[in-house]
């Protein structure tokens, strides 16, 4: 469906990115991860014409991206910013159907469409519709800006570090969020981001930046299992796996909250708890204003069940 | 206060009508400069180098001196509404300009990369995004920019253009508090409304796109009322007067006239227009159809004549009828009996003391006079310094002083002896005596209506009502009508028609 032929961009003296070839499937999931500076996101905006490579072409259905209308193009691709850059000024409704009024849908049906999709990410349109975003927590801000981008029902979704400013619970989320809705609307996605848990976690297949560069393109299981040279080995060994932080655990029901209790210690992350679990079977301890009680047995469990 | 008070009702329609003409010259300057800037500012908002240039260049007009800028304007578009809501609007651009401007700037450059990447056209991402999030800024400057331009339109006074600086022009020129303080007063609490009310309606989007849409629907009916009017004109007269009860007097006297002789004519009285040359000016640009002036003035300072004013009424009238007619082609009327030229005026005290009834008794008694003078008199050869040679006078002490704080002086006994002109109300007022000028050393100065002679031609019919006050009105009669209007603050019209009635001079 995408297909980037030999794409280079250069910003005068400044090489962003050298020789791109890359395929990505229509309906595929497709992760672009790098650390910053490595031209993901310059990738990604060729995509809709915000940006023009230098050398090279990119095909979209077998014909030049730069051979579309700008405008159409964009109208029919979906576009989700790192924050979530609602129109302050418009409502919930008017903010998911901008794209359809551009492109004259008549108002009762952008209003059926917007409901359509707040239901679908578990916002209530009576209570929702007609609030402004600065009405909206930061997590119903995301959903609202997710249903937006899929609002044209658009072949390719396009995501630039779309979770990248939220917290980790938030983040768990609005990714869970967007895996259901690749899953029944099977739109293109393509997903920027720097970390390569998320990409782990989201990307039917992966293609790793380094300095304008390819380094490898693969699904989850073969860049962990065979990275492809030393910069991708080092970039997804470093971290410790997505779950293994203290945020996840106090979501799941793996442990106890109990009456919150200043003089016990509180702890920083999810090593030190393990630690004091070596010691004694049982470890109380304080996170956030708030005091927790865990077994061994409870964290075994939470391990096994990630797995 | 109660005094005040007596001035505002006495003169409720007259305040009203100076503060529409005020409301509506700041409201079309607002609208125009509006209707100019926001369009200029969202035009060059992608356009760093043009915007701040735009912005340079308003902030270069908003430093010329109001009153410089209106004198500026006058040789180009003449005097009046024009040349006032022309300043107005330029002063009112600046602000407008500048709020429009920085309110779209400020817009966080995120969510316009994001209304381009969502394919939005230049238009809609103005209506839906920019336009809507600058708003609140635009609002406050329009409302920065209506105080300011209601402020400055009390200047516009000054060219003719009325409202409520004319109250203020006014209460300067006869030192009249209660005419200062009308308009200062209103001027500010117009600007204080105007302001709040503005606030109110920026509170909520609705309440601006009402109030624009009753702005609109106003505007259209103001305009079509406009055409009806014009394609259904009557003669229109327009009579101007210099600065100062008597010439009020004058043309409402000239206006009930006119309105006995034609009742459909249209007349517009402008009292208060304006100075001698400015007025002169207007006549021949022929904004101004009639306005009375002196005998004495025209050969002085209207028209080419480098001889000595001569003594003799009569043919300083000749002079000034043949010359005006010759160097303007202007017809200027039959002058009126009363003369108002200068004078030298002495308590009544004085002059019993003394044995004084004429200027040349003043010679006996020099060392005596302590005398107030207006600064021009004083110094110049028409004034006391040809009074010196004529009379062979030299005053024991002359002080100079403002002209509205002689009569004040001498009324506390300061001075003995003051200049003024004959006609001056406070004559009777403080119960002054004038000398009589037996030598006639001061130039005769006779009122009469002056008309451009292409006008006097078309409407020979008004030309001929207004010679019916020729040689009518005397100097005591004159005196005692501006002290009505000046001192008692009775209505200029009331007076005049009064007049009129009591000598048959209206059925």
């Amino acid at each position: 469906m995408i297909h980037y032929r030999d794409v280079s961009k250069t910003y005068g003296e400044n090489t962003i990115l050298e020789h791109i070839d890359l395929k990505i499937n229509a309906g595929e999931f497709f992760v672009l991860v790098g650390p910053s500076g490595s031209g993901k996101t310059t990738l990604l905006r060729m995509l809709n014409q915000l940006t023009l490579p230098t050398t090279g072409d990119i095909y979209l259905n077998d014909k030049k991206i730069k051979e579309y209308d700008k405008q159409k193009l964009r109208l029919n691709t979906g576009y989700v910013l790192q924050d979530s850059c609602l129109f302050p000024n418009l409502s919930v409704e008017d903010n998911i159907t901008i794209q359809l009024e551009q492109l004259k849908t008549e108002k009762s049906k952008r209003r059926k469409r917007a409901y359509e999709l707040l239901q679908e990410v578990d916002l209530d349109p009576i209570v929702f519709a007609k609030r402004k975003p600065a009405e909206l927590s930061g997590g119903q801000k995301q959903r609202v800006a997710i249903i937006r981008a899929l609002a044209t029902k658009p072949e390719l979704v396009l995501m630039d570090e779309s979770f990248s400013a939220l917290d980790p619970v938030l983040r768990r989320q609005s990714q869970d969020l967007i895996l259901e809705l690749h899953k029944t609307l099977k739109p293109t996605v393509v997903f920027v981001t720097h970390d390569m848990q998320e990409a782990l976690r989201l990307g039917d297949r992966i293609a790793v930046l380094h300095e304008g560069k390819i380094q490898q393109v693969g699904t989850p299981t073969q860049i962990m299992q065979q990275p492809a040279n030393e910069f991708v080995k080092t970039f997804f060994d470093t971290e410790s796996p997505h779950f293994w932080d203290l945020d996840y655990l106090l979501e799941t029901k793996h442990l106890t909250k109990v009456k919150f209790c200043p003089t016990v210690p509180e702890l920083i992350d999810f090593t030190e708890l393990l630690t004091q679990l070596q010691q004694t079977p049982k470890v109380r301890f304080n996170y956030q204003d708030q005091t927790y009680e865990i077994t061994y047995q409870q964290l075994l469990a939470y391990l096994l069940h990630k797995e | 206060m109660p005094k005040l008070l007596e001035t505002v009702s006495d003169q409720r329609v007259e305040i009203l009508q100076a503060l529409m003409q005020h409301l509506t010259i700041s409201l079309i300057s607002l609208v125009i400069a509006a209707l100019v800037a926001i369009p200029l500012a969202i035009g060059l908002r992608n356009k760093p180098i043009l915007g701040e240039a735009g912005l340079q260049v308003a902030g270069i007009i908003q430093t010329i001196p109001s009153l410089a800028l209106l004198g500026l304007l006058i040789p180009v578009v003449g005097i009046g509404t024009t040349p006032a809501v022309i300043a107005l609007t330029l002063y009112a651009i600046m602000p407008i300009y500048q709020n429009t401007y920085a309110g779209l700037k400020n817009i966080d450059p995120a969510l316009k990369e994001a209304a381009r990447a969502f394919g939005l056209s230049r238009f809609k991402q103005l209506q839906r995004l920019e336009f809507p999030l600058a708003l609140p800024l635009i609002l406050s400057g329009i409302r920065i920019a209506l105080v300011m331009v209601i402020g400055t339109a009390t200047l516009a006074a000054f060219i003719g253009a009325g409202g409520l600086g004319s109250y203020i022009m006014l209460g300067i020129q006869q030192n009249n508090n209660d005419y200062l303080l009308i308009g200062g007063v209103l001027s500010a609490v117009l600007a204080f409304c105007c302001s709040g009310l503005l606030k109110f309606v920026g509170k909520k989007p609705r309440r601006i796109y009402t109030t624009l849409a009753a702005l609109v629907v106003l505007a259209l009916g103001f305009g079509g009322f406009k055409l009806t009017e014009m394609l259904h004109a009557p003669t229109k007269v327009v009579i101007a007067g210099k600065l100062g009860s008597e010439p009020e007097i004058l043309m409402n006297m000239y206006k009930e006239l006119i309105l006995q002789a034609d009742p459909k004519a249209e007349v517009t009285l402008k009292p208060n227009f304006g100075g001698t040359t400015f007025l002169f000016n207007a006549l021949k640009k022929e904004q101004v159809d009639i306005y009375p002036e002196f005998t004495g003035t025209v050969l002085e300072a209207l028209v080419d004549y480098d001889k000595k004013t001569p003594s003799d009424p009569k043919k300083t009238y000749a002079i000034a009828q043949k010359q005006l007619s010759k160097q303007y082609d202007m017809r200027y009327l039959s002058p009126m009996a009363y003369q108002n030229g200068y004078d030298l005026a002495v308590t009544k005290e004085f002059s019993q003391k003394y044995q004084v009834t004429k200027l040349s008794d003043l010679a006996r008694v020099s060392d005596k006079v302590h005398a107030g003078f207006d600064p021009d008199f004083s110094n110049q050869v028409d004034g006391y310094l040809g009074l010196k040679k004529v009379y062979g006078l030299d005053f024991g002490k002359v002080s100079v002083m403002e002209p509205a704080l002689r009569y004040q002086a001498i009324a506390k006994k300061k001075v003995n002896l003051v200049d003024g002109y004959t006609t001056d109300p406070q004559i009777r007022q403080y119960d002054l005596m004038v000398l009589e000028d037996d030598k006639n050393f001061f130039p005769p100065y006779q009122g009469a209506p002056v008309m451009n002679e292409s006008f006097a031609k078309k409407n020979p019919k008004l030309v001929k009502s207004l010679e019916k006050l020729a040689g009518k009105i005397t100097t005591k009669e004159m005196q005692e009508m501006n002290y009505e209007v000046s001192v008692e603050h009775r209505k200029a019209s009331e007076v005049a028609h009064k007049y009129l009635v009591e000598h048959g001079l209206l059925k």
